[in-house]
Order: structure tokens, then C-alpha cells, then sequence
């Protein structure tokens, strides 16, 4: 198997590609592994063997346009670039960049053969994602949003492959290891600890035995690096090989640590590959749930702005992790290469994450907690309705331009809903991600699918739905029971589609009510779905002819009475 | 705006109009593909998406 992974991001996202590559390699060991890489960033796949690395020549494909606006001259350059990787017919391309014009790269490189994994484009230029952990990635990851799988985790699911212990351990590490490794910089000013807090940590540090201290970071941190050391005792023994090593010399000192201190950058993940622990500063700038370290005994103290963090602190922890003694304050840590992050002493949204986890992984629905989750699930429920109703319009000629026009509403709303209460938004993500997988074709497979979709929405609302007037409710779920039973006894789903589902919805609506306290709603919610599952339609109609309809009428009768 | 940014934007907007055309005509060809390469990239300077990880880039 021929191979190509695209990774056109930077420094940090290249080195957790790693595990994924050496994963790859493990898969197919006879196979050529290549690895597309801006030219800029290749230098972080140094030190991985067997390696056919690729280098994007961004400068020389837009220097025609930025030397004189010559596009066709750039176009020119990209196709010299491109025409020798097109000829190697990948077999597989793994696309691990999330960006469009990496998706329009692995379309210009895939053969009607080649195995696509990640972004593409449809045969009509719209994005397709045609893996599950792609799409997850386009309506989870991200700062500020609730994902809590770490990339490094994501990338090998894109990839298809299982990562082990061995994945992570890039270099042989020093024995024993000494000294402390300090990254003062970011790759952006908002990842950056301020310079005079970073000196009361370091000597935080020296007054508490720590011997030697190493600075590291790349030419454009120089500045800081000096006002740092120049702030500093002339008794602390500092190391500054700021701006002074290459990368691979970098994971040798980082492999040769303690450990590592440092904010969201490729060092700690570079430390990921040499089993060195790490003192992680981290902020709302950035989310530690999926870029953070990754080294078993490594901790992250989490505040809103990097600046709130206190130095002595900082010192003072980094002393405990070196003596292997717990955390003096709250922090996150990393128990275990492959476990979740453990919070102490720090709550995070639960909510949005054990949504998230309900939408892919088959978890527990959450229960709701505020007033305005609870108003924010019945408007896209109510959305929901009204985009199935307008979906019905749309097959009249008559009626679908209005049709049209109020989907078009409905897809605005149903981003503004997620958009003013955020706690829900994974939901509208993971819906609207959904329909954009929708692939292109012919109008009414397009409307089944969409229909689909918006049917799984409803009934997903529904289960956090108060019921308003229950009897109402019970006489609709009644009527719907009527109508679907005779079709689905002759096997006849499509006439009953959407009546089916709408009675889906109104029992998970009716089974949370506690109005029908006879029916064991859990047993016959499982048999029904399990009779779906299966296809068992003669079986989805004798529950609904002989256990829920007869329970509706007693309930309807006793209503009366 | 500077020349540069000028001269970006440009080029943007005379590689939209040539993929539009395209894909009007003849479709999503090899050729647009390349031009939409090129659109993307060009995109990715003005926004300073090198400034930034990927994992945050526009979707």
C-alpha cells in the first residue's frame, strides 16, 4: 500500500501526527509511507525514519502572483509541483489538515482506486467528509467548544488505525534525566506567559534546589528569552539555547529533562514523544482537552487568561512533580498515555461533552440543568416540526418556492439557537455537519435523507420535551399507532415513514411525562427499537397494536372520566 | 489595503471568475481543481492562517 497523510498545519500539529504515522507504519510495513508538509514546517518530520517526505513550496507557487500578480505562471508552479505526486497513484491518501485547500489537494491526488480518509470534494467541488472522525472534527474541535478527544487520538481514527504505547516512544530517552526545560514562547501572543511572571517562577524554582534550568524556543522568541535571563540572579545556572537548536536537537534536550514547562506549543508535544512529563500553562486561548500534553504524570493548570496564573506557584508545582509528590493546587493530569484527563478540584462543562458523547459514542443522554437548555432544545424541536412539515410541501410544485424559503429560515434559526445558548451547540454541529455529508444526487434521495435527519433531530428534542397537554399528545401518538400498523404489517414502510418517526418522538415525549405510569416505557421503547433495528416490522406493529394502543385508550378513557 | 494585499486580492477575484466559468461550462474539471488549489491558498495568506494552528482554520 502506497500511503500519503496531508499535513499542512504547523510545528505542533506535525509532531502529534507522529504516533499516527508510526501507527501507520506498524499497519503496513511493506508499504511506502509518504507525508505531504508546508515547506516552512518540514523540519519537525526530521529524525522519523523511512519517511518520503513531500514539501508544499508555498513561496514559489505564489511568488508569480505576489511578485506580479501572474497567476497563470502560479498555476504553472503548482502543476510542476503536483504532476510528479499524481503520478505515484496513491493507494491510500489520509488527509489530516481540516482545511479546504487540503481538501482540493486529496481531490487532485486520488484516483477513482485510491482509499480517501479525511476531507475531499464531491464530484461536483462541494466538501465531502467521508469518515466519521472527520466529521466529528468538523463539528467539534476547536477552542471553545466542548470536545474533549484529544487530536492526537483523532488524527489515527481519521487514519483508521490503533495506537498503542510504542506509537509515542519517538526517541530513547536519557538516563537519568536532569534539569528542568523551560519554553517561555507561543506561537501566538496570546498563548504567552508574561516575561516578569516567568522570572518569579524560575526563581521560584532555584530557591528550591533546582540546579539547572534550560531555556529553549525558536529565533523569534529570542527577545523574550533575553529579558528573562537578564532579569534573573546571576546564581542561577541558565541555560539559554533559545534560537541555538535545530529541532531534532531540541527533542534531545527535552528527551534528556525532567521535566518540561511550557503553554500550548510543540514542545510539550514533542515531549509526548520522549515520555517527558510536563507543567502545562494553559488558558481559554487554547483547549488542553485536545492539544494538551500527553505524558503520563504531566499536569496542566488551567486559568482564563495565562496572566492570572501565579509564579510561585508555577515553581512550587514543578518542584512537586519532580519529587513525584501530588499537585499543590487544582490541575488537570494525565494518568495514563491513552486515559482521559483527570480534573481536581476544577469543574468543567459536563453537559455539552456528555451531549457530545450521547451523539457519537451511544452515551447516556444528559440530563438537563438549566431553564435555558430546556428552552433551547423545545425551539429546535419546534424547528425541527416545521422544517419535516415544509420537506412535505417541497414534493408540491405549488407550494415548494415558499417551501423553500422557510428551509432556508429554519437552517439560519437552528444556527442562531446554537449560537445563543452554546451548552446545546454540539447538537446543532453535529446536525448541520450531518446534512452537509449529504452527498449529491437526485432530488428525492436528497429529501429522504434530509428528512431523515430532521426526524433524528425531533426525536433526539423530544427527549428533553415537556409534554404540554398531555391528552392531546396521547390521542396523537393513538391516531399515528392507526395509521402506521396496517402498513408496516404488509412491510410497507416508506408509506408510513414519516408518521412512524412522528410517533417515535411523541413516545419518548409521553414515556418522560410520567402521565402513563402502566406502560413500562423502557421495555417497550427497547422492543420497539430493537424491532427497527432489525426490521422486524410485524413485530413494530403488534407493540404498537397490542401493548401501546390499548394503553392509550384506558389512559384516554380515564382522561374522560 | 498595501500592493501586496491589492495584488492578492486581484488575483482572488480573477481565479473565482475563471473557476466559475468553468464549472459552468464544463464542470468540476482537473483544471478547477488546480484553480481552487491555488484560490485556497491564496485565501490562507490573506486570513494569516499561518498564524494559526490548523486545527482552527476556517471549516
Amino acid at each position: 500500500m502506497r500511503t500519503l497523510v496531508l499535513q499542512l498545519a504547523r510545528f505542533g500539529d506535525i509532531y502529534q501526527t507522529w504516533p499516527t504515522l508510526r501507527a501507520l507504519r506498524r499497519k503496513f510495513p511493506d508499504g511506502e509511507l509518504h507525508v505531504l508538509v508546508r515547506a516552512r514546517f518540514a523540519t519537525a518530520l526530521e529524525g522519523f525514519p523511512g519517511l518520503i517526505v513531500h514539501q508544499l513550496p508555498t513561496a514559489e507557487i505564489l511568488g508569480p502572483v505576489y511578485n506580479c500578480g501572474d497567476i497563470d505562471l502560479a498555476q504553472q508552479e503548482l502543476a510542476d509541483f503536483f504532476a510528479p505526486l499524481s503520478e505515484l497513484r496513491f493507494g491510500q491518501i489520509v488527509n489530516l489538515s481540516f482545511s479546504p485547500v487540503s481538501s482540493y489537494m486529496t481531490d487532485l491526488l486520488a484516483t477513482p482506486d485510491t482509499v480517501v480518509r479525511g476531507y475531499t470534494r464531491h464530484s461536483d467541488g462541494h466538501l465531502q467528509i467521508p469518515d466519521d472522525p472527520s466529521a466529528y472534527f468538523y463539528a467539534q474541535v476547536g477552542v471553545g467548544r466542548a470536545n474533549r478527544y484529544h487530536v492526537t487520538e483523532l488524527f489515527a481514527a481519521v487514519a483508521k488505525v490503533e495506537l498503542t504505547a510504542e506509537d509515542f516512544c519517538a526517541k530513547p530517552t536519557a538516563n537519568p534525566r536532569s534539569g528542568v526545560v523551560v519554553h517561555l514562547g507561543a506561537s501566538s501572543s496570546d498563548k504567552i506567559y508574561p516575561a516578569d511572571l516567568w522570572v518569579r517562577a524560575l526563581r521560584t524554582l532555584r530557591l528550591n534546589s533546582v540546579q539547572t534550568i534550560t531555556l529553549i524556543g525558536s529565533q523569534d522568541e529570542r527577545a523574550i528569552s533575553e529579558t528573562v535571563h537578564r532579569q534573573l540572579d546571576a546564581d542561577i545556572n541558565i541555560i539559554n539555547l533559545v534560537g541555538k537548536t535545530t529541532l531534532p536537537a531540541l527533542m534531545d534536550v527535552i528527551a534528556g529533562a525532567q521535566v518540561v514547562i511550557g503553554s500550548d506549543s510543540a514542545p510539550i508535544h514533542m515531549a509526548a514523544l520522549t515520555a517527558t512529563p510536563v507543567l502545562n500553562l494553559s488558558s481559554r486561548m487554547v483547549n488542553f482537552w485536545e492539544t494538551g500534553p500527553l505524558t503520563p504524570g504531566s499536569r496542566i493548570f488551567f486559568v482564563p487568561m495565562l496572566s492570572d496564573l501565579n509564579p510561585d506557584l508555577i515553581g512550587l508545582n514543578t518542584v512537586a512533580l519532580l519529587r513525584g509528590e501530588p499537585a499543590l493546587d487544582s490541575c488537570i493530569e494525565r494518568t495514563d498515555w491513552n486515559g482521559p484527563y483527570q480534573a481536581w478540584g476544577q469543574s468543567f462543562n459536563d453537559f455539552s461533552w456528555q451531549l457530545i458523547q450521547a451523539l457519537y459514542s451511544s452515551g447516556p443522554y444528559p440530563a438537563l440543568e438549566t431553564k435555558e437548555d430546556s428552552l433551547a432544545l423545545n425551539r429546535l424541536f419546534e424547528l425541527a416540526e416545521l422544517a419535516l412539515m415544509q420537506l412535505d410541501r417541497f414534493i408540491n410544485s405549488d407550494t415548494r418556492a415558499t417551501a423553500s424559503k422557510i428551509l432556508r429560515q429554519v437552517d439560519s434559526l437552528l444556527i442562531e439557537v446554537g449560537r445563543l445558548e452554546p451548552r446545546i451547540d454540539p447538537l446543532v454541529q453535529w446536525f448541520e455537519t450531518q446534512r452537509l455529508r449529504i452527498p449529491p444526487g437526485e432530488t428525492a434521495a436528497t429529501l429522504i435523507l434530509t428528512r431523515s435527519l430532521f426526524e433524528e433531530l425531533r426525536v433526539i428534542c423530544s427527549l428533553y420535551r415537556t409534554v404540554g397537554n398531555v391528552e392531546q399528545e396521547i390521542k396523537k401518538a393513538r391516531g399515528l399507532c392507526r395509521e402506521c400498523v396496517p402498513e408496516l404489517r404488509e412491510y410497507n414502510v416508506a408509506a408510513v415513514h414519516s408518521s412512524f418517526y412522528a410517533l417515535v418522538s411523541t413516545l419518548v415525549e409521553l414515556a418522560r411525562s410520567q402521565h402513563l405510569q402502566k406502560i413500562d416505557w423502557a421495555l417497550v421503547l427497547g422492543e420497539l427499537n430493537k424491532a427497527v433495528e432489525n426490521g422486524d416490522w410485524l413485530n413494530a406493529a403488534d407493540i404498537l397494536e397490542w401493548k401501546l394502543e390499548p394503553a392509550f385508550a384506558e389512559a384516554v378513557g380515564e382522561m374522560i372520566i | 489595503m498595501n500592493d501586496t494585499e491589492n495584488k492578492l486580492n486581484q488575483a482572488l477575484q480573477r481565479l473565482q471568475q475563471c473557476s466559475q466559468k468553468i464549472v459552468q461550462t464544463r464542470g468540476y474539471t482537473m483544471e478547477v481543481k488546480s484553480l481552487k488549489i491555488l484560490e485556497e491558498m491564496i485565501r490562507e495568506q490573506m486570513t494569516n492562517a499561518h498564524t494559526r494552528p490548523a486545527t482552527r482554520t476556517i471549516r
